[in-house]
């Protein structure tokens, strides 16, 4: 059974030495304008071309419809300072399919902040939104991006050629997954 | 471009053996003719028909979407006898990005001929000439060799498996993911 109690707010999450908990609106905007980054944020399917991700529809309308989560934002524990933020989008409930994505601010980087999340999220999403694949997109230049989903443990599949539009630039995209079959618990 | 501009009035394309023409209530038999076979049925998403009534449901429901001007396929008829022998076009498509994805489904007297083939590269010349696409797809099974000799023989390229990423009829299938570029096709 999915979790349905994370349709009402999503659940604080704690990770080793990070702390994920929903970002209010007005955060989600600051993050989206701070954007200190472009390149830190993986571009997919659904980003709109000014690096901000398309958070947060009205939920759940279809029972066999595509919806996004809200996102979390990531901070450091005992800190207040959001660092970063990582949401699931196209959840597919009929296929039990979603997509990951992330940033995280460029300070922060090459401290394994975003593998500890990624950890995060696949036990999130295939324990309590009772996911079978969870796959990262990213644009293949960015190899930060691909960095992570590997680290994470996710495996690459396919080069989807010109797929996205990104500012005027059209880019192939690398997809990764991971499946709930192959996955284990830490 | 929006979608209406093409699926408000779908034209005919008229090919060496075959017209892709709308469907019309008139099909209702040959289209159960050809979707009740188990082995037509078997890698597309959905049922073969077991009733006339089936057929008759799944027509009217093209006829709705042509009514509503939303993405609806062709109706492939054999010009040698005027029969409606399956049904080609897009599946989905994604104006922002320029791409656009095909399926289709074919009478299983007819596999083997290069009917499909005919079929399908009238719908690309189509997308490419008159959706203003830059990419369009297309996905099967992995032990769909049929589909997948379709998509190499109309110049796809394959581009990678998504891994259990649709539910189908009870069971999480493996996609193989093709694709022509608009620079790729002649």
């Amino acid at each position: 059974m999915i979790d349905d109690t994370i349709f009402t707010v999503l659940p604080e999450l704690d990770t080793k030495r990070l702390h994920l908990r929903e970002l209010p609106p007005v955060a989600a905007e600051a993050l989206a304008c701070h954007r200190p980054d472009p390149a830190s944020v993986l571009y997919f399917n659904r980003m709109q071309p000014d690096h901000t991700p398309i958070i947060g529809q009205a939920p759940f309308a279809e029972p066999f419809g595509i919806h996004d989560l809200p996102p979390w934002g990531i901070s450091i524990r005992d800190g207040s300072e959001m660092i970063g933020f990582c949401a699931f989008h196209s959840w597919r409930l009929r296929h039990s399919g979603a997509g990951l994505v992330f940033g995280i601010a460029r300070r922060h980087r090459n401290q394994g902040y975003m593998t500890e999340t990624l950890g995060e999220m696949l036990a999130f999403g295939f324990q309590r939104m009772e996911l079978k694949r969870i796959e990262v997109a990213c644009v293949a230049g960015n190899a930060a991006a691909a960095r992570v989903a590997e680290k994470a443990g996710m495996r690459e599949e396919a080069l989807l050629r010109e797929y996205v539009r990104v500012g005027g630039r059209i880019c192939d995209l690398r997809i990764f997954a991971a499946l709930a079959d192959e996955w284990t618990p830490r | 471009m929006r979608i209406e501009d093409i699926f408000q009035d779908l034209p005919v394309l008229q090919t060496e053996r075959l017209r892709l023409r709308k469907l019309s209530m008139h099909d209702v038999e040959d289209v159960f003719a050809y979707a009740s076979s188990p082995e037509v049925a078997r890698y597309v998403v959905w049922t073969a028909h077991e009733t006339i009534e089936d057929s008759r449901t799944f027509v009217a429901s093209v006829l709705e979407q042509y009514d509503n001007g939303v993405i609806s396929p062709w109706g492939i008829e054999n010009r040698d006898n005027g029969r409606l022998i399956g049904t080609c076009g897009f599946a989905s498509w994604n104006i922002s990005h320029a791409r656009a994805e095909i399926g289709y489904a074919l009478g299983r007297e007819y596999w083997g001929r290069g009917y499909m083939t005919e079929a399908a590269r009238h719908a690309l010349a189509f997308g490419f000439e008159h959706m203003g696409l830059n990419r369009i797809q297309a996905r099967c099974e992995v032990d769909n060799v049929g589909s997948a000799r379709v998509m190499e023989k109309i110049g796809m390229s394959y581009e990678g498996t998504l891994r259990q990423q649709m539910f189908v009829k009870g069971t999480y299938r493996d996609m193989k993911m093709y694709s022509v570029l608009r620079r790729d096709w002649r």
